[in-house]
């Protein structure tokens, strides 16, 4: 019961992820996929901020893990980065689609670092 | 997503399709987290980053076939859920603690597969799904 449980809540936070992803994606209409980043972004920092508070990437038990990674996971997505990107180099140009990729990674990096800075 | 449909108004069944499709993807991305074992030089997310981005290439080469519901609750529900980026980038922390080296061809292996998988899925949905003439 307890096991089936933290499936529920890791399920939870995905789908409730996904729903709030879309609906910022509903609310930022731009020709270029600024939703998108903005998702990855906020994803990162949330979970620098959650991995900086357990204490560590190494070290994190299941059970603290399910809520925040089941959200952080549905919120941010990869695959709609990589199709964006390609559709960036489809529509516009290449260096529209590199600068998705390296902006994309740059900051959610960057993002995620600080976030553990913070509860350093 | 680029190409939104405008005429397609946001429901509550819409934000339905989204949920369960983000709650069933994430559920999966648990499942196969947990169960396979990844090589050490590379992110933990690869695998199901790069089967999302082969759904996802799929589903959008059909987009136009199927109804805007289906197509959410598939690409941004189910595929969004799948892959994730937030735990990409927190592996590629992992892997920099070490090696900075080791993350940085990690995170360009990652991201070159994970088009070409969104390519591939693309180009079999096309050859699967040929578009109709009307279309």
């Amino acid at each position: 019961m307890n096991e089936l449980f933290l499936h529920a809540m890791f399920g939870l936070g995905g789908g409730l992820g996904a729903v709030l992803r879309h609906w910022i994606a509903l609310r930022i209409v731009h020709d270029l996929p600024f939703s998108t980043l903005i998702v990855n972004i906020l994803g990162s920092l949330l979970l620098g901020l959650w991995i900086g508070y357990l204490g560590g990437s190494i070290e994190i038990g299941e059970e603290q893990k399910r809520l925040v990674f089941g959200f952080c996971g549905g919120f941010t997505t990869f695959s709609s980065f990589a199709y964006q990107s390609l559709e960036l180099r489809r529509e516009r140009t290449v260096a529209l689609a590199a600068g998705n990729i390296l902006l994309s990674l740059g900051l959610c990096w960057a993002a995620l670092a600080f976030g553990l800075f913070l509860m350093r | 997503m680029t190409q939104k449909p405008t005429h397609v108004r946001t429901t509550a069944l819409m934000f339905g399709a989204v949920f369960i499709g983000g709650a069933v993807g994430s559920l999966l991305r648990e499942l196969f987290s947990v169960s396979i074992p990844h090589a050490g030089f590379l992110t933990q997310t690869f695998g199901i980053n790069i089967v999302a981005c082969f759904i996802l290439g799929w589903l959008y080469s059909v987009r136009n076939r199927v109804h805007a519901h289906v197509l959410h609750l598939g690409t941004v529900g189910f595929c969004g859920g799948l892959s994730t980026f937030s735990s990409f980038v927190s592996e590629l922390e992992r892997l920099a603690l070490s090696n900075i080296w080791v993350a940085a061809s990690a995170a360009a292996l990652e991201i070159a597969v994970g088009l070409a998988a969104a390519i591939l899925g693309e180009a079999i949905g096309r050859r699967f799904h040929p578009p109709r003439a009307t279309e």
